[in-house]
C-alpha cells in the first residue's frame, strides 16, 4: 500500500493558506469600512468643537481690530496671522472671510490641497460660518470648511498594523491547521495503514492510538482489539502489545514555528533596547547595541556541534524539552533587567537554547521523513521557521510599541511554553526517541575543498549580511531616524516574507529552467550583493534593501544547503561544523566591520563593505567551482 | 456506510478561532488608536486655549510683573473656562506651584508637590492624568529664563472615557456580527479544502465494508494494490490471519 498522506500535504498547505488568507482578507476589508465609519462619527463632535474654537478665535481677533476703528477692508497682514492660527488645525481645509458687500477679503487654503489621500469613503466635509460684529453691525462673515481626511490618515496606521498582525496570525493559523490535520487525519490514517500491513503479515503484537473522532475510529478500535484479544489468549508467554507509533515530518513544524516566534519577538528592537540599557560608561553605544547579537551568535555557534551530540544521546524530543527552560530563563532575564549585561546574557542563553531546540526539530523532521528528500524536508522546516520569525517580529513590534519591551519579551516566553506543549505532541513517535541502530548508510564521498569554498564564499557572507543588516543595522538606523518599533518591525518582516514567498517559487523555477544548484546559489548571492551595494553607493531605501536582500537569500538558501549536504557526503558532524563556521564567520565579519569603521560613521560604508564581501564571495565561488567541474568533466 | 458527516470538527473550530483572534486584535488596536487620535485632538485644542490665555500673562511675566497684579485676570480665566465644556477649572500658579488665582469648579487638589517640581525643572508644558482627569500645565518665563509662574488647566476625562467605551462597544457589536459571518465562511472553506481528505477516509470505510462482505460470503479474493480494493484485500488477509492466530491458540 502506498503512503497516502504525504503527497497531498504540500498542495494542501497551499490551499489552506489561500483559503485562510481569503477569509481573513475579506473580514479585514469589510470590517475596516465599518471602523472608518465609526471613527468618522465618533470624532465629529471633537472636530466640530475644534472648528468652533478656531472660529471664535478668528472672530475675536478681527473684532478687536475693528473696535479700534480700523475698517475691515484695511486690515493688512491679517492673512498671515490667520494662517499661523489655522496651522494648528490640520483638518480645516479652507478659511474664507467675506465682507458685507460680498467682497472676499481673505481666502486661505490650509494644508496640501491637491495631494494627500483621496477621501474615498465619503466622509463629509462640512462648513460653519461666524459673523463678525462691529458696533452692533455685521460687517463680515468667516467661513470655515473642514475635512476629516487628515484624521483618517492617522487611522490608516492602525489598519496597516492590523493587516500585518493578521498576516502573522494567518501564518500561525496555517501551522495550527496543518498540525491538527496531521493529528486528526494523516497520523491516524498512516497508523491504521501501517498496523493493517503488520496484521496482514500475521503480526498481532502492536496497538495504535485510537483517534477521538473521525471515521477511522471504529477501524482503529477493531484492529487494536485483535491484538488485545490475541495477547489475552497468549497471556502465558507474551506481554501486552506494544504501541505502534507514527512520526510525520509535518508535525515538527508547529514546535519550530512557535519556537521561532517566541525567541524573535525582539527582532525589531533588540539593538535599540541594548543601546538604551544601563552600561559601563566606557562602552560605546554601537558596541552595546551589537553585544547581544554577537553573544547570541557565539552561543549559537558553540552549541551547534553540542546539540547534535545531545540529540544522539537523548533523542530530539527530550533535547527540545531540555532547551525550553534555558530559553525561558533567558527571556525572563532579558525582560526584567535594565542593564546591558543582563540583556546580553539573557540573549546568549536564548541563543544556546534556541539552537538546541531548532536542531532537534530539524533532526526530528529529517528522521521522520526518511524516505523523502532531505532538501524538501529542510525547505518545509525553513518555511515554518521564517514564518515564526516573521510572526514574532511583527507581533513583538506592535506589543513593544503599545505596551513595552518587556511585555513583548514575556509574550515570547509564553509562546515558548506553548512550543513545549506542541513538542510534546509534535516530536513524539519513533523519530523523537533515541535511535539505537547505528546507521552507517548514507555517508558518501566528501569533497573538503568544495565544502570549505561553499561555506567561506557563500554561507559566511550570507549569515554576516543577515546578522549585520537585518538584525542590527536596519533597526538601529531606522530608530535613529525616529521610526517607531511597529514600522521597523514591518520593514524587518519583509526579509522573512520574501524568504517565505520566494523560496518555493525559486526552487520550482530553477528546477523548471534546469539551473544547477551552483548557478542558482551564485545568482542569489549576486542579488544579495546588489541589494547591499545599492544601499552602500546608491542610498537605496531600507525597504528595498531588506526586501531585495531577502529575495537574494531566499534564492541562495536552498541550493546552498543542498550543496553543503552534497559536499560533506551527508556526514552529520560536518553539517554541525557548517553551522558553527557560518555563525563564527558572521561574528568575525561583525567584529571586523566594527573595528574597521569609526564609530557613528555612515552605515553606507558597512553596507558597501558587506556588498563587496558577498559579491567577491559569489565571484570566487563561481570561478573556482566552474573550473573544478570542467577539470572533473574533461577526462570523462 | 453512513451518511457523509463531516467529522473534522477541530479543524473548523481552529479556523473559527483564527478569525476571532483577528477580529479581537482588530477591535483592540482600533480602540487604542481611536483613543490616541481623540486624546491628541483634544490636547491640541486645549493647547490652543492655553496659549490664548497665557498670552497676556506671559507678556506680564516677561517684563517682571507679579502674575497676581495682572488686571482683570479673573475675567480672562473665566472666559477661557467657558470657551470649552471639557475644562473644569483654570489656575494661575506662582513659581513655587502655589495657587495665585483660580476659577471655581476645581475637582482636583490643585496644590501638589509634583507641580512645584515640574516648574523647578523648567518644563515649559506638561500633561498628566490624575484620577481619570487631566491637567495641562503651561509655564511662563521671565526674560532671564527663570520660571515666573504657570497656567494650569484642569479638564475632565469623562468625555474621553465615554467616547472610547462607546467606540469599543460599537466595534465589538459589529465584530460579533462579522464573527458569525466569517465563521460560516471559514467552516465552508475548511470543508472544501479537506473534502479530498475526507474521500480518502471514506475509501477505508468502503474497503472495510467490502472486506467484511467477502468474509461473510466466503469469497477468496486476489491480492490487489492501490485504491479501496487494495485496502479491502489487506483487510481481508489481516482478518484471515487473525482468525488463524485465534484458532491456533485455542
Amino acid at each position: 500500500m502506498r503512503n497516502r498522506g504525504a503527497p497531498s500535504q504540500k498542495t494542501l498547505r497551499l490551499r489552506v493558506t489561500l483559503a485562510l488568507t481569503l477569509v481573513i482578507a475579506f473580514t479585514i476589508a469589510s470590517f475596516s469600512t465599518v471602523v472608518i465609519r465609526a471613527y468618522d462619527d465618533a470624532i465629529e463632535p471633537e472636530l466640530r468643537q475644534r472648528m468652533d474654537l478656531l472660529g471664535t478665535m478668528l472672530r475675536d481677533d478681527l473684532q478687536r481690530t475693528l473696535e479700534l476703528g480700523i475698517p475691515i477692508d484695511a486690515v493688512a497682514g491679517f492673512d498671515e496671522k490667520v494662517a499661523e492660527t489655522v496651522a494648528d488645525f490640520p483638518e480645516i481645509r479652507r478659511v474664507k472671510i467675506v465682507a458685507n458687500n460680498r467682497e472676499v477679503l481673505l481666502d486661505l487654503e490650509n494644508g496640501d490641497a491637491g495631494g494627500g489621500l483621496q477621501n474615498v469613503l465619503g466622509a463629509q466635509t462640512w462648513t460653519n460660518t461666524f459673523s463678525v460684529l462691529a458696533r452692533s453691525r455685521i460687517v463680515a462673515e468667516i467661513e470655515l470648511s473642514g475635512d476629516p481626511r487628515q484624521i483618517e490618515t492617522r487611522l490608516l496606521r492602525a489598519l496597516l498594523d492590523i493587516s500585518v498582525i493578521a498576516l502573522a496570525i494567518i501564518f500561525l493559523g496555517v501551522e495550527v491547521i496543518l498540525a491538527l490535520a496531521a493529528r486528526n487525519i494523516w497520523i491516524p490514517r498512516l497508523a491504521v495503514t501501517g498496523l493493517l500491513e503488520e496484521q496482514r503479515r500475521g503480526c498481532f503484537d502492536k496497538v495504535i492510538d485510537v483517534p477521538s473522532g473521525g471515521q477511522m475510529r471504529r477501524l482503529a478500535e477493531r484492529l487494536n482489539d485483535r491484538a488485545l484479544h490475541l495477547a489475552r489468549l497468549n497471556s502465558r508467554e507474551k506481554a501486552d502489545p506494544r504501541r505502534f507509533e507514527i512520526s510525520l515530518p509535518l508535525s515538527g513544524r508547529l514546535p519550530m514555528f512557535l519556537l521561532a516566534l517566541g525567541t524573535e519577538t525582539t527582532a525589531s528592537f533588540l539593538p535599540v533596547m541594548a543601546r538604551n540599557a544601563e552600561r559601563m560608561a566606557a562602552l560605546p553605544g554601537a558596541v552595546a547595541a551589537a553585544l547581544p547579537l554577537i553573544l547570541y551568535l557565539l552561543a549559537a555557534a558553540v552549541s551547534a556541534p553540542l546539540a547534535s551530540r545531545v540529540i544522539t544521546r537523548v533523542g530530539p524530543q527530550k533535547a527540545f524539552f531540555c532547551a525550553v527552560p534555558p530559553i525561558i530563563t533567558g527571556l525572563v532575564v532579558m525582560s526584567v533587567s535594565s542593564e546591558l549585561a543582563g540583556i546580553a546574557f539573557g540573549r546568549m542563553i536564548v541563543g544556546a537554547g534556541y539552537t538546541l531546540a531548532a536542531v532537534s526539530c530539524s533532526a526530528y523532521m529529517l528522521r521522520a521523513g526518511e524516505h523523502g528528500a532531505a532538501a524538501e524536508t529542510q525547505a518545509s522546516l525553513n518555511t515554518a521557521l521564517y514564518g515564526g520569525v516573521l510572526a514574532g517580529s511583527v507581533i513583538g513590534g506592535v506589543i513593544a510599541f503599545e505596551v513595552g519591551y518587556s511585555a513583548a519579551i514575556l509574550l515570547g516566553a509564553a509562546t515558548i511554553i506553548c512550543a513545549w506543549f506542541a513538542a510534546r505532541w509534535g516530536l513524539s513517535g519513533p523519530a523523537g526517541a533515541v535511535r539505537h541502530s547505528n546507521r552507517a548508510a548514507g555517508v558518501e564521498k566528501q569533497s573538503p575543498l568544495s565544502f570549505f569554498l561553499t561555506v567561506a564564499c557563500l554561507a559566511v557572507p550570507m549569515s554576516a549580511a543577515t546578522a549585520i543588516v537585518v538584525w542590527y543595522l536596519v533597526p538601529m538606523t531606522l530608530s535613529q531616524q525616529g521610526y517607531e518599533t511597529t514600522i521597523i518591525a514591518r520593514i524587518v518582516m519583509l526579509y522573512y516574507l520574501s524568504a517565505i514567498l520566494i523560496a518555493p517559487l525559486a526552487g520550482y523555477l530553477s528546477n523548471a529552467i534546469g539551473f544547477n544548484e551552483r548557478l542558482a546559489a551564485v545568482m542569489g548571492a549576486i542579488l544579495a550583493a546588489v541589494a547591499l551595494l545599492g544601499a552602500g553607493f546608491a542610498s537605496l531605501g531600507p525597504i528595498f534593501v531588506v526586501a531585495l536582500l531577502g529575495f537574494g537569500h531566499a534564492i541562495l538558501r536552498a541550493p546552498l544547503y543542498a550543496l553543503v549536504v552534497f559536499y560533506c557526503g551527508r556526514k552529520a558532524s560536518w553539517i554541525a561544523g557548517y553551522r558553527f563556521a557560518e555563525r563564527l564567520g558572521a561574528i568575525v565579519a561583525f567584529v571586523a566591520i566594527f573595528f574597521a569603521t569609526p564609530e557613528n560613521s555612515d552605515p553606507s560604508l558597512i553596507f558597501a563593505s558587506l556588498g563587496i564581501l558577498s559579491l567577491s564571495g559569489a565571484v570566487i565561488f563561481g570561478m573556482i567551482s566552474s573550473s573544478r567541474t570542467k577539470r572533473r568533466e574533461t577526462p570523462v | 456506510m453512513g451518511p457523509k458527516i463531516f467529522t473534522y470538527r477541530e479543524l473548523i473550530l481552529s479556523a473559527v478561532a483564527i478569525n476571532v483572534a483577528v477580529l479581537v486584535v482588530f477591535v483592540f488596536l482600533s480602540v487604542l488608536q481611536f483613543d490616541q487620535v481623540r486624546t491628541g485632538l483634544e490636547q491640541e485644542r486645549l493647547k490652543v486655549i492655553a496659549d490664548r490665555v497665557s498670552e497676556p500673562l506671559g507678556s506680564a511675566a516677561m517684563i517682571g510683573l507679579e502674575l497676581s497684579t495682572v488686571r482683570n485676570l479673573d475675567a480672562v480665566l473665566e472666559r477661557a473656562r467657558q470657551a470649552d465644556d471639557a475644562i473644569t477649572a483654570l489656575h494661575v500658579l506662582d513659581r513655587n506651584g502655589a495657587i495665585v488665582r483660580s476659577t471655581s469648579g476645581s475637582v482636583l487638589d490643585a496644590e501638589r508637590a509634583e507641580i512645584g517640581q515640574l516648574l523647578a525643572e523648567g518644563a515649559s508644558s506638561a500633561i498628566y492624568k490624575e484620577r481619570g482627569d487631566y491637567r495641562y500645565l503651561a509655564a511662563f518665563k521671565q526674560s532671564s529664563g527663570d520660571v515666573a509662574g504657570a497656567l494650569m488647566i484642569e479638564y475632565s476625562g469623562a468625555t474621553a472615557t465615554t467616547a472610547v467605551w462607546a467606540m469599543a462597544g460599537r466595534l465589538a457589536t459589529w465584530a460579533l456580527g462579522f464573527c458569525v459571518i466569517s465563521s460560516v465562511i471559514s467552516a465552508w472553506m475548511v470543508r472544501s479544502v479537506f473534502k479530498h481528505e475526507l474521500r480518502f477516509d471514506q475509501e477505508f470505510l468502503t474497503a472495510d465494508f467490502e472486506a467484511s462482505q467477502h468474509l461473510w460470503r466466503g469469497d477468496t479474493i486476489n491480492r490487489k494494490d492501490g485504491g479501496h480494493e487494495g485496502i479491502a484485500s489487506a483487510m481481508h488477509e489481516a482478518e484471515l490471519q487473525y482468525l488463524n492466530a485465534r484458532d491456533g491458540t485455542r
